[in-house]
């Protein structure tokens, strides 16, 4: 069946929103890569098709190719049959993962892990002083790198600003566990409002607030709809 | 002033006897390393540091690679060596220059209580880390430190707290709960009341309006609060 993939990979190639410039461009197209969307060999559409598809300026494409080609992620031929090309890392361990998933499993260790994070949260409004509030914050101005490593981050630190010692070790078995997985780069669901920052700086200001019982609702439903996309793509990728 | 009872005072020395002792701990160790810079030959003066209420201590450099000699384990049978994660490309990169305990001796070139805080790059428990700035021919050249689990710490200043009678805390700058007794004032827990907060920054004794105490430890930022 082909639809399902369609659809994964048509997102890959959704519109940005106009704050989103070559770093967004080269962090999908990396994850997309990574993660198998995009296979090897794969020929890229053009830089005028990538810049209408992603709304962005063909400077801002040709920029992320750059950067594309120095991470060996594409390579770009030139002359007739040439273009930008698919070059996959070696082992797409990620996109097997995902399609391997139990879903009784993934539904008990999420269930699981809403409890732990949620908890946290909560705890964190009650014992967070404007220090640890400011800490929350710069752990989650730091959007260099991937996904899964910014939640690792930014959940860690406010089990860490709850003072448990015990919620931050599970946090720490948790991003170990399924971080990569629940937190994958790669949009499967036609969901392009998703946004974990925001969702960060929502439970951030709810803690800042001291408003313990909006900040565990807050952070579960960010984990519900994380665990949705996770479901979404398993059941994309078992159709194929 | 005759403010404050004998209890509270003993109190704020225990805590002061405790943390030089941690201190005290760590500077061995920064002499040590300041003789030869040899981090491997420091290694049984470490795994030796530890024990009673050293859970842990060590030495980390600063400058490029970082090395560190640093251990863990109050008991002998569960003793580790900490392995920190220094690439910055790894989920699990350890930021030293985020870490109060390495940033503030760094920055300040004096010592420095960090906590009581979630240690959840080196043994995942609560902890006070108290830690020294090494510095070599006028530069900053690493920290050394040794690590108390505030479970331990509580554990020994909680008769001297008790003994004041009345409702009691030791806290620090910010705050934040070492150890209480009573349950409003666990460990871990925040001192909201804001003319406790402005008054902890003073760090002098002080009687407050509402008929709290404030008893600092010395200089060390922790002082016992006692609500009359």
């Amino acid at each position: 069946m082909e639809t399902g993939r369609a659809s994964g990979r048509s997102v890959v190639f959704a519109p940005l929103d106009p704050h989103s410039r070559a770093e967004t461009v080269v962090r999908r197209l990396t994850d997309a890569i990574t993660f198998g969307l995009l296979t090897d060999a794969e020929q890229l559409p053009s830089e005028a098709d990538l810049a209408a598809q992603f709304g962005v300026s063909r400077v801002t494409v040709r920029e992320a190719l750059v950067a594309l080609r120095h991470k060996n992620l594409v390579e770009t031929r030139r002359g007739r049959g040439g273009g930008s090309f698919v070059r996959a890392p070696s082992g797409g361990g990620l996109r097997t993962r995902v399609a391997e998933l139990s879903l009784p499993n993934l539904r008990d260790t999420t269930d699981h892990y809403a409890a732990i994070a949620g908890a946290a949260a909560r705890l964190a409004a009650q014992r967070a002083d404007a220090d640890d509030i400011l800490r929350i914050e710069e752990v989650d101005a730091d959007v260099a790198g991937p996904l899964h490593r910014m939640e690792r981050a930014y959940h860690l630190e406010v089990a860490a600003v709850a003072q448990s010692a015990r919620l931050a070790r599970e946090e720490v078995r948790f991003a170990t566990e399924l971080g990569t997985l629940l937190w994958s780069p790669v949009l499967p669901s036609d969901d392009r409002a998703y946004d974990p920052h925001a969702d960060h700086r929502a439970i951030t200001a709810a803690i800042a607030a001291g408003d313990g019982d909006l900040a565990r609702q807050l952070t579960e439903e960010h984990i519900e709809k994380a665990v949705e996309r996770l479901v979404t793509l398993h059941l994309t990728l078992i159709e194929q | 002033m005759g403010r404050t009872t004998t209890h509270e005072t003993a109190a704020a020395a225990l805590t002061e006897q405790i943390a030089e002792h941690a201190f005290a701990t760590a500077d061995e160790l920064r002499r040590r390393f300041q003789g030869n810079r040899d981090l491997a030959g420091l290694r049984p003066h470490v795994i030796a540091a530890l024990g009673g209420l050293i859970s842990g201590a060590g030495v980390i450099t600063a400058g490029r690679p970082q090395e560190l000699e640093w251990w863990m384990g109050a008991d002998p049978a569960q003793r580790t060596q900490l392995v920190l994660d220094l690439d910055p490309a790894s989920d699990t990169f350890v930021d030293l220059g985020r870490q109060p305990w390495f940033a503030v001796p760094r920055d300040t070139g004096r010592r420095h209580v960090t906590g009581p805080y979630v240690d959840y790059v080196c043994a995942e428990q609560y902890a006070l880390t108290f830690t020294v700035p090494i510095i070599e021919d006028g530069r900053f050249a690493g920290i050394a430190g040794a690590d108390v689990f505030v479970a331990d710490f509580e554990r020994a200043v909680r008769p001297a707290l008790r003994a004041v009678g009345s409702p009691a805390a030791l806290v620090n700058t910010h705050g934040r709960v070492v150890a209480g007794t009573t349950a409003q004032h666990l460990a871990g827990s925040l001192i909201r009341d804001a003319e406790i907060r402005t008054a902890l920054l003073e760090h002098t004794p002080l009687t407050l309006p509402g008929g709290v105490d404030l008893t600092p430890c010395g200089t060390l930022p922790l002082t016992v609060l006692t609500w009359s």
